[in-house]
């Protein structure tokens, strides 16, 4: 591996990184909050200057490889999260909670740190911040900037695919830089339109609705308000459902159904995807119906808005769905296996794997039944090639093996298991609130710094989907990591 | 009439040997082993490849009426037609295997298509299609050996062994009142000998005996057999052998959503291929003749046996093996004139041969003006002719007709409806003649009808 190629394509993503910092820091100037506008500024300054001598010290990127992609995707998220964990402490956040908080947005987790008399005492600055950081996360990073960096052209191609994975890889364009830009154009549309939505129809501010839509779109999570959606009326939180549904979808798919809506009612993931929300959300509607009040809208509302925010992996809360019956809550607890659409904004193992999974077993037992058989898994009709099989069971194998191992030792060290378990799952799936302690109205503050940093890496592993990260810690990768200045013409690429 | 074949391994026997009767034939030959055979014909044989041009010519392909390429390489046979194209002005027939060559043609998806001329190719003939036709129709009739459809469906005709409880065995046939009206009784297969039965003859049971008639009485014939013969529809197909054949006959029955196909394979690339194409097909990869893989995938309960490997030993091992396991009904390929009677003396019921049913059509594409081979009988013994009658034709009663033995008008089609003739039935103008008749008889039934 070309360390040096890494290093540069890590700067060149810095600069306009940096310029985005800018945006909540004029938000506080005018709002007169100057030390944490000068905060913002300041981070600006120093992460466009950091980017700068990166770039001057990778030099011209050369060839890009595979593993150069993987590693720079990786970094990027973690580089990012670091420099958006600037303003956090700014305003009396310890090192650790504003590190928590910033990968929680990017990740577009969503689980936070944040009490509740803390929405009331920060800059307006930080939570536009705190949003705009999912939104980011929520398309990806590299995605947007491929979409605005023609250097990257090659390199961004790679790294496209890189981060946001799917079965198979698919462009809605030959050129990967006019897919991103389709892909961040029906983005930000969507945003903007339920923006629109939620600050007209849903009785928002429009600060507010801002900062929902950002973080609706990005499957993220975080609410300027500390009830969540629970603090605001039903028509927002219907809107808010549909956006929701809409994040969990491919982007791609959405896109060409622009052209031909035919094709959402053909494609098996997108199918299965509605199914699962619309049954689980009815099952949960039924077990939840007469319980705290609710009259039949208020139970389909809250079943299906919490169906829809812990399949897409969102982890807003219509309601503290905690204080639900035992039943309902298995239900959610199941949900919090699935994940959105591949090429969603949403995490989790992603609907299609579980679908691509599912077929994998009904052949394995096939096999047991008729040793000699020869079949092939399907996907919508079309065979998958075994490779793709494959790589789908290696990803599901070291999501759960994470899952546990991450489970086992946060509860180890909150002497929780509960807590552990759902920390975990809830942070590899980039989902946000889980049970108990950890629930929608709840705060991941009151745990350990070691918890909190097993989280964060949590967050991180699950966002980059898992083998990215797995691939780095190869040793032959990890030995290709020397930052020494090599003679020029010597490769040291894997 | 000048005729060049070009061909190998034993492929072109046939053709020789009926084609030399009338006509002077060039065979070209690669030299393969089934040479000999064709020594013993009054043909002349040059030996090398068809894509000659200069042998093309030396065999007289510019002045030959038709050149047919039925070697065992399609690219061959593709090639050789082109080249007859440029030296004269023979109607060129093309033998394929590969579906890819029958798409990339032109052709629709039939069996003997016309196709573009300009391309060098008059008819492209796909034998292998024909077989797995074939064999899908014998199937979708319980207890059938042989199902034929003609004049668009309107006339059926199908084939039943007959056993001993049948109350059709051991008497006359016309004391017989038992068969639904409009299903005459057109041929019976005794042994190695085919015959047009009368109304005095007797049928026996073992016998295979063909009924025609009009789709709705052969409808309620193969329930009255269905009934009688205790065989049920549906149930499980295993197909041995995923060769062209195989895989186009699966793919067929997959159109039947309750249809249940097992395909077994013996090679695992072509396997693998064929799990990509088949969707609802359980393909196997092992031997048909494997007798563990036999048991362990319970062939025994399965009520159809297909067997079409291109090898004739296997079929006739597997189609034995099945057999022994109780299977109702097996249906089988042969290839080899010589093996087709080794198979029935077995008592194997519907061996089928895909270049024979496809050389009998294009024998008579040659040979008769004015007729159509619709279909072979017992494995060529037999043949079911129709025949246009002119705008010029003189009305006159079947029984006035002067036809030869072991022949018989069996249904007719007039103005889009099928009748099924008696006697005194006048035949006039316009009508198609559907007559069944032995296969050297069929000049004799031309000249008696048209004159």
């Amino acid at each position: 591996m070309n360390s040096r190629n890494v290093v540069s394509v890590l700067g060149t993503l810095l600069e306009p990184f940096a310029l985005l910092l800018l945006l909540p820091g004029f938000i506080d100037s005018f709002s007169g909050r100057m030390a944490s506008g000068w905060t913002f500024f300041g981070t600006a300054i120093v992460a466009f200057s950091v980017g700068r001598l990166l770039r001057r010290y990778g030099g011209e990127p050369g060839k890009f490889s595979r593993v150069e992609a993987m590693a720079v995707v990786a970094f990027s998220w973690l580089v990012a999260a670091l420099f958006g964990a600037a303003p956090y402490v700014q305003q009396g956040f310890s090192a650790i909670d504003a590190l928590f908080e910033s990968m929680s947005g990017f990740t577009t987790t969503g689980s936070t740190i944040f009490l509740t008399e803390d929405f009331t005492r920060v800059t307006r600055g930080l939570i536009f911040w705190r949003s705009l950081t999912q939104w980011l996360g929520g398309m990806g990073i590299i995605v947007l900037f491929v979409a605005v960096l023609p250097a990257l052209a090659v390199a961004g191609r790679q790294m496209f695919f890189t981060e946001a994975p799917g079965p198979e890889e698919e462009a809605l364009t030959p050129r990967i830089r006019h897919t991103a830009a389709a892909l961040w154009l029906l983005y930000a549309g969507l945003t903007a339109l339920e923006a629109t939505l939620l600050a007209t129809v849903g009785n928002m501010s429009g600060f507010e609705a801002i900062c929902h839509a950002l973080t609706t779109l990005a499957a993220g999570g975080f609410s300027p308000h500390g009830q969540s959606l629970g603090g605001y009326g039903a028509s927002a939180q219907w809107i808010v459902l549909v956006f929701m549904f809409l994040a969990g979808a491919s982007f791609a798919l959405q896109f060409r159904a622009l052209r031909r809506p035919s094709r959402l009612v053909r494609d098996t993931e997108f199918k299965t995807y509605a199914c699962i929300i619309g049954f689980s959300g009815l099952l949960i509607a039924l077990l939840i119906a007469g319980t705290r009040g609710h009259d039949f809208e208020a139970s389909l509302r809250h079943g299906l808005f919490q169906a829809a925010s812990i399949v897409t992996t969102t982890g807003y809360a219509s309601e503290d769905f905690n204080l639900w019956s035992h039943n309902a809550l298995i239900v959610v607890g199941c949900l919090f296996f699935v994940g959105g659409c591949a090429g969603s904004a949403g995490g989790g193992p992603k609907v299609v794997r579980l679908i691509i999974l599912a077929k994998f077993l009904a052949r394995e037992v096939l096999t047991a039944l008729h040793p000699r058989a020869v079949k092939v898994v399907r996907l919508g009709g079309r065979p998958l090639a075994d490779e793709t099989v494959r790589q789908i069971i290696g990803f599901m194998v070291a999501y759960i093996t994470i899952f546990a191992g991450v489970a086992a030792l946060a509860g180890l060290i909150e002497g929780d298991l509960a807590v552990g378990f759902t920390g975990s799952i809830v942070t590899l799936g980039n989902i946000g609130p889980g049970f108990g302690a950890l629930g929608p109205m709840e705060t991941f503050s009151v745990l350990s710094p070691w918890t909190k940093g097993l989280f964060i890496l949590s967050m991180w592993v699950g966002r980059l989907e898992v083998m990215t990260v797995l691939v780095l810690l190869h040793p032959d990768v990890l030995r290709g990591f020397s930052l020494r200045r090599r003679r020029k013409g010597r490769s040291s690429r894997v | 009439m000048h005729i060049v074949l070009v061909s190998s391994g034993t492929v072109a026997r046939q053709f020789a040997a009926e084609l030399s009767r009338d006509n002077d034939v060039t065979v070209i030959h690669d030299g393969s082993p089934g040479r000999a055979e064709l020594e013993r014909l009054d043909v002349e044989l040059l030996q090398g490849s068809g894509n000659d041009v200069d042998l093309l010519r030396r065999a007289g392909a510019d002045r030959a009426a038709y050149v047919v390429a039925c070697s065992r390489s399609d690219e061959s046979n593709l090639l050789a037609c082109l080249a007859a194209r440029q030296l004269g002005k023979a109607q060129t027939i093309c033998f394929v295997e590969k579906q890819e060559y029958v798409r990339s043609f032109g052709a629709q998806d039939g069996s003997v298509v016309a196709c573009a001329p300009q391309l060098g190719i008059d008819r492209l003939v796909w034998p292998a299609r024909m077989l797995a036709d074939k064999i899908e129709k014998i199937l979708a009739v319980p207890g059938a050996t042989d199902v034929g459809y003609f004049a668009h469906g309107r006339i059926r005709s199908l084939e039943y062994r007959l056993t001993a409880e049948l109350p059709l065995v051991g008497r006359p046939l016309m004391e017989i009142r038992t068969l639904p009206p409009g299903v005459l009784i057109v041929a019976v297969t005794r042994g190695e000998t085919w015959s047009v039965p009368r109304g005095q003859s007797v049928l026996e049971a073992g016998d295979r005996v063909l009924f025609m008639g009009r789709s709705e009485a052969m409808h309620h014939l193969a329930a009255w057999f269905t009934e009688h013969l205790g065989e049920s529809e549906g149930g499980e197909v295993v197909i041995i052998g995923g060769g062209t054949v195989g895989l186009r006959l699966a793919q067929t029955l997959e159109f039947n959503p309750k249809a249940r196909i097992k395909l077994i394979e013996k090679d695992t690339d072509r396997c693998a291929m064929l799990a990509q194409t088949l969707k609802r097909s359980l393909v196997l990869n092992g031997d048909g003749c494997d007798i563990d893989l036999l048991e362990t995938e319970q062939v025994r309960y399965a009520q159809t046996l297909v067997a079409v490997t291109d090898s004739d030993e296997k079929n006739l091992l597997a189609s034995l093996l099945g057999r022994q396991l109780g299977i109702p009904k097996i249906v089988t390929r042969v290839t080899s004139a010589a093996n087709r009677v080794v198979f029935e003396r077995v008592g194997i019921d519907v061996p089928l041969s895909a270049r024979g049913a496809a050389t009998e059509a294009v024998l008579h594409m040659i040979r008769y003006k004015g007729v159509d081979l619709l279909a072979t009988l017992s494995e060529g013994r037999g043949e079911v002719l129709e025949i246009t009658l002119p705008d010029d034709f003189a009305p006159i009663a079947l029984k006035e007709l002067d036809l030869p033995e072991d022949s018989i008008v069996a249904a007719l089609e007039r103005r889009n409806e099928a009748i099924v003739p008696g006697g005194a039935t006048l035949i006039g103008p316009g009508d198609h003649c559907f007559v069944i008749c032995k296969a050297e008889r069929v000049a004799e039934v031309r000249e008696a009808i048209l004159g």
